[in-house]
């Protein structure tokens, strides 16, 4: 028998639990131990146990070997340490990591909310509703930051074929298609009050549009086509096509005549926002990305269980 | 150091992106008239064959000192600081329609300086400022 798990397998001897081994390391030993005939092939067997699950590698399983702990013990094998960045320490330290943001986003959002509801000042032109920015433009900042890492991931993925980054950008896709959502729902809430209409057909709200047709048809791409392959190659398509619109998205204001206005903060450049509207925005946009990194916390651990378990079934 | 598959991969990769970059860019140079949301006055003055069947927006600043309200008919003059087109609408205008500010205005060409509008949209700035520092 040899184990043609992926990644690793935990080896249990009588009493003694939570030794992860490489697949390589495994076979070796498991050569070594039929070589000295302490164990027979049929003593290994393998046990399913889903409670360990989220804190295995990935495709892992239990092994259980029958053989006495003195004789285990006499030939000495060497378990290697975990190693600081395995999936199932990094499980761990997500979770701390989870832990610790969920403590602090609570405070942050009241005080961001206090400050760009009450205590920041009304625009000149606009009065109150400029207080709809500070929602609408931290949101399309993370949608269109959202869409450009999944679109670098998915070609990575398809490339290089990166197991790591297939997880990372399923579990990035949602969070930007909500964050899209809010982006255009606002924007049109925005627009009754200052433009007079709800919608236009001009170039930068077609192409955010655009943009969250790309995010479903992204997110579809990837849950309803089974085949791995298949999925990653269309989704390498969508991600091209939408970093090109990422780009119109981004440049439209500028390229064409639009009922938009102009971005007002630039990276290079000056920013036409008070100092007194940019705090709240600033800290509006620092929850959003601790909310994010939440979700995809959450999203990220749900993933990697999922694909264990899939791989489980597999076995 | 990278292997022939991947190799293949990233060539068959880039070429098709390549390829689909520059339709997409073809095809939005070729709708570039649907993709202008307004034009603005001195683009009107310059353009040949037009339709004045057509409805179309026209985009730009509101003149200082040109609105005129007569009952509920509002008449003002929207220049881009070369050219101007008198506009007359009938109707409620959005709340952030003023003088020096920026407005669409969707509607049918009478002539080349005369525009009869069905909608106003107000265009606003990318400047926001709290009311005080605007005084000063």
């Amino acid at each position: 028998m040899r184990f043609s798990l992926k990644k690793g397998v935990q080896f249990i001897t009588k009493g003694q639990t939570n030794k992860l081994f490489s697949r390589h390391k495994l076979n070796k030993i498991y050569s070594k131990l039929c070589l000295k005939k302490i164990v027979k092939k049929s003593c290994f067997s393998l046990v399913e146990d889903y409670s360990i699950l989220p804190y295995l590698p990935q495709s892992s399983i239990r092994l259980q070997v029958k053989i006495s702990h003195s004789k285990f013990l006499k030939n000495k094998i060497k378990v290697p340490m975990f190693e600081f960045l395995s999936p199932s320490n990094l499980f761990v330290l997500l979770n701390k990591l989870s832990k610790s943001i969920k403590t602090i986003i609570i405070p942050l959002i009241i005080i961001s909310l206090v400050f760009s509801l009450f205590l920041s000042p009304q625009d000149f032109i606009q009065g109150n509703s400029v207080r709809i920015m500070y929602v609408h433009v931290p949101s399309s900042w993370i949608a269109l930051a959202c869409f450009s890492l999944i679109g670098f991931l998915t070609i990575l993925n398809f490339l290089f074929k990166i197991k790591n980054a297939l997880i990372v950008y399923k579990s990035l896709a949602p969070i930007g298609l909500i964050f899209c959502l809010i982006s255009l729902v606002t924007g049109s809430i925005w627009g009754q009050p200052t433009w007079g209409t709800f919608w236009a057909w001009d170039a930068r709200l077609s192409s955010m549009l655009v943009l969250f047709l790309l995010y479903i048809i992204f997110i579809c791409s990837y849950k309803f086509i089974k085949d791995q392959n298949l999925s990653s190659k269309i989704c390498a398509g969508i991600s091209v096509l939408g970093i090109t619109n990422l780009f119109i998205v981004k440049y439209s204001v500028d390229l064409w005549s639009t009922l938009h206005q102009p971005s007002s903060v630039q990276i290079l450049g000056k920013t036409s926002i008070h100092k007194s509207m940019l705090l709240p925005l600033s800290l509006m946009l620092l929850v959003f990305l601790l909310y994010c990194a939440l979700i995809f916390l959450m999203k990220y651990r749900t993933e990697i269980i999922r694909m264990k378990r899939k791989s489980l079934k597999r076995l | 150091m990278l292997s022939k598959k991947t190799k293949n991969r990233s060539l068959i990769f880039f070429l098709s992106s390549i390829l689909l970059i520059i339709s997409v860019f073809l095809s939005l140079k070729v709708l570039e008239d649907n993709v202008l949301y307004f034009l603005s006055p001195t683009e009107i003055k310059e353009k040949q064959n037009l339709n004045l069947n057509k409805q179309i927006r026209i985009g730009g600043m509101v003149k200082k000192e040109s609105i005129f309200v007569n009952n509920d008919e509002i008449k003002f003059i929207v220049t881009d600081l070369k050219n101007e087109i008198i506009v007359i609408y009938k109707g409620t205008v959005p709340n952030l329609f003023a003088e020096g500010k920026g407005v669409i205005a969707e509607g049918m060409l009478q002539d080349k300086n005369y525009f009869v509008a069905k909608r106003i949209l107000a265009k606003h700035d990318e400047n926001y400022m709290p009311p005080k520092k605007q005084v000063k």
